[in-house]
């Protein structure tokens, strides 16, 4: 009963989503390859690391080989595969998986090695018989063990890459080989094993861990970790669009002249013009491509010789079409993104930026809705082609091919603060649904956003799609204020990686570090020594006191946020030295040509060139675990006194086993966080109240505020099963809640969830998630009933609630929840008109619902 | 704010965000107790007004901790499953706390009105924005006449709207005092044959029908909304929908005809009660059926609003 019927991608878009979605996808080592042999010739030279850095991109700029697809409109591939992922093996993020995991002798060696060494470090603690026991008891309350397969990444059916065989014998016997020691992953590991920042304990179990994974974060503690991707950023393309390439370059050349610059700062603006005439030379070489190609192929219809036109003058020049305008934008992150590999390089605010290019298309009869909308799908299916990674085996189980992390932002207000949605955001909504690409779409809303664009967000949800993320305008503007952006730069703000938001172009990388919220309340319990299903580690925080010591419960809460201080301590500790080491040895100019500030400051990104920086901790892990862990010790332990608190961490360190009493009376304990219940509202809010200002208490290296997060993309399901249980009744190797999810939501419903998550203090965060996931009929498939969808979230946002990201539950999700109830909680489905937990129903009813929803 | 009302009554459930019930985000409270006994009924745990015992079979993992729980010998393990003996059972919950599988249940809370109407009003936010409210349903409301008039009096105190679904099978003194109380009456009719209607549900339905006109006289056709529910076999043939149309029309109503196909999924509900034997399966409606029905109530210059 669809009010309007599916709109459908035409062919062409059909097949470049299918081409992104079926088959392998490819690594190319040309990257790899041209960038080492550049690093190699300037070694010793007494270059700066910022020049030789430019040169080895030029180097590949020069050489690379450029895809060009019959279906492209739009043009530029970072790697010469349809499907392909480039090697960052200068920062190495991926080089332990590659190293390992492309051939079957390789994983074979690597695995042998990886659980010597894990067993080892087992047997020498005495922890091999603790380990087995835990890992049964996690595996009978539920859990789920590790595998780790032996399949190579070609073969396993999850996420697999192909290589070919002789670039595979490249990457492994030469280029990895020389950048074992050299990259930036080793090095910052070097240097956070020399700083002290991690316990003798914790120092062993980083050695005994298998080396064969990505390394996108190093752990600090069981508490804490720190990212290694210094990415989350958006370039300046408005200065892109506005002066070209050539102009930029030029703009570029009296800077150099300027009276009274110091030596760094030369080599800084040299290295960024350097970057400036390699990312001229990839677009320039990729114009060749495609006249060469025409030259080979011929041009029946036109459409390469349209292409061709479009790039050679773009982005060279300003862009003076939307078609332009695109290719402009998409050629600049193409170079970029290819200078640093899956970095988290985001567009902005697209609506906003390529509207005046649309109007004036229109204007002039040189383009139609429909024709924009084909481009704008292809572009969002693009910016979702660039966002994947060669991850492991054993990540890759918790991954998908595409990460929808390189958002779009829409929508929002202008620069005097009024509603500043046009004919692009609801045409981007659009295409989105009709895409079908999972780049993420996020749409400010402000209190002056028309009811009629949320109404088509609606309706668009209701009939499946599930890639919009809704931020709550004015008070993320608040936030922003709150850590330093001025109010104009805060009314321009844009979205980055998942949730987190940012001045675009002015605004250096941000790299979150994670803050383990439960973890931290494991190492409370235990006086400062921690426990995990691969044992026990000491010292690993404070010694905030014996069990026996809390007389109350403040008496506990105080201990966890002193607990919670020291690990944000090292945290930043962490974070400041993995930024001294970028900027030291890894600068970026190809960001910082790209990013205001940097040449006013002559300085690097890496250095705190841009006009703003960030960075960030993200508090996951959860706070609802966390919460709700609080509430009943506070509940059962202090008030009701049905339980001590050793007896507790007992049955938490035996996964409730023997202890049935006790875990019943956990789970049948009303109130916990996410009913809208005023107790547990009050204490999460508090919570996030406190680890937020001990976290904006610093300064970073970068000379930036650190600001508070709540995302914890796949680490709940990851870290979850490395977990012990925890004391709100989640059971061993289980998940944590996403996010700022509740974890335990049994009666008040959607309401309910929106009014807690609603109570956390939203604007002391730069980013939250809070997924909900509705049945299309809690949508509506009527406007009316899309009317009060669009209220909800008006209520929400009145409330104060920071972001929702609905998702709409397909009947696969619905089967699995048949399987797994509890880790679907939160499914909510209505029937015969009432709203209700799809766990909660009898089986029949299930059945019918999923039956109900194949046409969805 | 008003004192508080320390009328008690029997709830079965409060259900948030519930978009057709009425206009705008409501919250709807489901009062226990009602003196019809549909053979499609979906909500069989509302019968009868007291608390009752539920269990789910399913949820069983056999381990008789309830058995040996009970204080009053009101469960036996018999068969390789858990039977209860209603006579015997206080309702005293002691199963409930005993299972680790949470397959035991209390259905109804025995709650005041200000109980109730805090726990509603928990969503007046998202009422104010959508122009919502509170929707008070069963059951049938009626059966607790001095509960419902508390909470709806308390809501009302409170600037909620206020809607009522009923069967509309109550003492016809009831009108005046739910007109003054009640926002919009949300009116189940199910047939217009006396015969009919009181082989399916048990009784008669003039009363209901009287108490129909009645309403409609004293609050005025903006302020109540006919209710169909369709149960293939009963009455979604076209001379029992026409027939009904035919009586709104005779008695002045015109507007919207709020249709709700029977999607007749209650076994599991009848189960969990211990009346499995009472279950009667009703096939579902077509697509193609409800929209006949649906053209049928336009053509006859009504506004057809399908559910479900």
């Amino acid at each position: 009963m669809n009010a309007t019927p599916p709109t459908h991608a035409c062919a062409r878009i059909q097949r470049i989503r299918d081409r992104y979605q079926r088959g392998a996808a490819q690594i190319s080592i040309e990257r790899a390859r041209y960038y080492t042999q550049s690093w190699q010739a300037t070694e010793g030279t007494g270059l700066a690391p910022a020049i030789r850095v430019a040169r080895a991109m030029a180097h590949v700029y020069a050489r690379m080989t450029h895809h060009l697809d019959p279906d492209d409109r739009i043009a530029g591939h970072w790697t010469e595969h349809p499907l392909g992922v480039p090697v960052d093996i200068e920062r190495g993020v991926f080089n332990g998986v590659l190293a390992a995991e492309l051939s079957r002798a390789t994983m074979a060696t690597q695995r042998v090695r990886a659980a010597t060494g894990s067993l080892w470090y087992l047997a020498r603690r005495g922890r091999l018989g603790a380990l087995l026991r835990d890992q049964r008891q996690a595996r009978r309350g539920g859990g789920a063990a590790l595998d780790l397969g032996l399949r190579t990444m070609s073969e396993r059916a999850v996420n697999p890459f192909d290589i070919d065989p002789g670039d595979r014998r490249e990457l492994t016997r030469e280029l990895l080989p020389y950048w074992r020691g050299r990259c930036m992953v080793d090095r910052l590991e070097r240097e956070m094993e020399h700083a002290g920042l991690r316990s003798e304990d914790m120092r062993e179990l980083a050695k005994a861990l298998p080396g064969n994974t990505s390394r996108q974060v190093m752990m600090l503690s069981t508490c804490a970790t720190v990212a290694t991707i210094q990415g989350h950023l958006i370039l300046d393309y408005d200065t892109v669009l506005r002066r070209g390439l050539d102009g930029m370059i030029a703009d570029l050349a009296p800077e150099l002249e300027r009276p009274g610059l110091s030596a760094p700062q030369r080599d800084a603006l040299t290295s960024f013009q350097i970057a400036l005439d390699g990312v001229r030379v990839f677009a320039t070489r990729l114009a060749r491509r495609i006249a060469d190609e025409i030259a080979a192929r011929g041009d029946p219809d036109g459409t390469l010789g349209a292409l061709l036109a479009t790039c050679t003058r773009v982005p060279r020049a300003p862009a003076t079409t939307l078609r332009e305008a695109v290719q402009s934008i998409w050629t600049v992150k193409t170079a970029v993104e290819l200078a640093h590999p899956i970095n988290l390089h985001c567009f902005g605010r697209l609506d906003q930026q390529l509207h005046p290019f649309y109007a004036a298309d229109l204007a002039a009869g040189r383009t139609t809705p429909a024709e924009a909308s084909e481009l704008l799908e292809e572009l969002l299916l693009k910016i979702m082609a660039q966002n994947l990674r060669p991850e492991s085996n054993v990540l890759s189980r918790f991954y998908h091919r595409f990460f929808g992390s390189s958002p779009v932002t829409l929508g929002g207000v202008d620069a005097e603060g009024r509603d500043a949605s046009n004919a692009l955001t609801e045409l981007f909504l659009r295409a989105a649904h009709t895409s079908r690409a999972i780049t993420n779409i996020s749409l400010r809303v402000a209190p002056d956003t028309p009811d009629a664009l949320l109404l088509t967000v609606a309706e668009l949800l209701a009939q499946g799609t599930s890639s919009f993320s809704l931020f709550n305008d004015p008070l993320n503007r608040d936030a922003m204020e709150r850590r330093g952006f001025a109010p104009e730069h805060a009314l321009d703000y844009a979205v980055m990686g998942c949730v987190e938001t940012t001045c675009p172009g002015r605004t250096g990388g941000m790299s979150a570090n994670a803050l383990l919220l439960a973890r931290v309340l494991d190492v409370t319990l235990r006086n400062g020594d921690a426990r995990t299903l691969a044992g026990p580690l000491r010292d690993e925080g404070l010694r905030t006191g014996e069990l026996a010591s809390f007389i109350d419960f403040e008496a506990l809460v105080q201990a966890f946020l002193a607990q919670a201080r020291h690990f944000v301590g090292r945290l930043v500790a962490g974070s400041n030295l993995r930024d001294r080491v970028f900027a030291g040895h890894l600068p970026a100019p190809h960001i910082s040509a790209f990013t205001l500030g940097c040449v006013a400051k002559a300085a690097d990104v890496t250095c705190g060139g841009g006009e703003y920086d960030l960075s960030g901790i993200s508090m996951i892990n959860s706070i609802a675990n966390l919460t709700d862990s609080l509430y009943v010790i506070k509940k059962l332990v202090f008030e009701q006194r049905r339980v001590d608190l050793p007896t507790l961490l007992a049955a938490v360190d035996a996964n409730f086993v023997g202890h049935a009493d006790l875990e019943h009376a956990i789970r049948a304990l009303p109130g916990k966080w996410g009913n809208g219940a005023a107790e547990t509202d009050a204490l999460a809010a508090r919570l996030m109240g406190e680890l937020s200002a001990m976290t904006t208490a610093h300064r970073s290296f970068k000379g930036g505020p650190f600001v508070t997060y709540a995302i914890s993309m796949t680490t709940h399901t990851i870290d979850g099963r490395l977990s012990l249980a925890s004391p709100d009744g989640r059971r061993a190797a289980t998940p944590y809640a996403a996010s700022a999810n509740p974890a335990n939501v049994e009666r008040a419903g959607i309401t309910g969830v929106l009014r807690s998550v609603a109570a956390l203090p939203g604007a002391e965060l730069m980013g939250c998630a809070v997924n909900a996931r509705f049945h299309p009929s809690a949508i509506g498939h009527h406007p009316a009933a899309r009317a009060r969808w669009v209220a909800l979230l008006r209520t929400y946002f009145e409330l104060g609630g920071p972001q929702l990201q609905p998702t709409v539950a397909s009947a696969e999700v619905l089967r699995a929840a048949r399987r797994q109830p509890e880790a679907h909680r939160d499914l909510i489905v209505k029937v015969g008109g009432y709203s209700t937990y799809f766990v909660d129903l009898g089986a029949e009813i299930q059945d019918e619902i999923i039956a109900r929803t194949e046409h969805v | 704010m008003t004192a508080p009302d320390a009328t008690t009554g029997v709830v079965f459930d409060v259900q948030p965000y519930a978009l057709y019930d009425g206009p705008g985000i409501r919250t709807t409270v489901f009062l226990k107790g009602c003196p019809l006994r549909c053979f499609w009924c979906h909500n069989p745990e509302s019968w009868q007004a007291p608390p009752q015992m539920g269990w789910t079979a399913a949820r069983c993992r056999g381990d008789g901790a309830c058995v040996r729980a009970c204080p009053n010998g009101a469960l036996a393990w018999r068969d390789g499953r858990m039977t209860r003996e209603p006579a015997a059972c206080l309702t005293c919950a002691s199963c409930v706390a005993a299972c680790p599988n949470f397959a035991h249940e209390r259905l109804g809370r025995r709650m005041t009105a200000t109980d109730v109407a805090a726990e509603a009003l928990a969503d007046r936010a998202f009422f104010e924005r959508s122009g919502g409210g509170v929707t008070v349903t069963g059951g049938e409301p009626t059966r607790q006449p001095r509960f419902l008039l508390a909470l709806l009096a308390r809501l009302r105190a409170q600037g909620c709207h206020t809607a009522l679904e009923s069967c509309g099978h109550f003492p016809t003194t009831l009108v005046e005092p739910l007109a003054a109380l009640v926002d919009l009456f949300l009116f189940d009719l199910k047939h217009i044959d006396p015969d009919a209607h009181r082989a399916a549900t048990g009784v008669d339905n003039r009363l209901i029908l009287n108490n129909f006109s009645a309403i409609l006289a004293r609050a005025g056709a903006q302020r109540v909304v006919p209710r169909i529910p369709l149960v293939p076999g009963f009455n979604t043939d076209d001379d029992t929908v026409l027939g009904l149309l035919a009586l709104l029309a005779d008695r002045g109503y015109r507007g919207e005809v709020h249709l709700m196909p029977h999607h007749g999924l209650a076994r599991g509900k009848y189960e969990r009660i211990g009346r499995g034997a009472d279950f009667r399966a009703v096939p579902a409606l077509s697509a193609a059926a409800l929209a006949r029905i649906c053209d049928l109530v336009d053509d006859r210059g009504f506004v057809a609003v399908p559910h479900g």
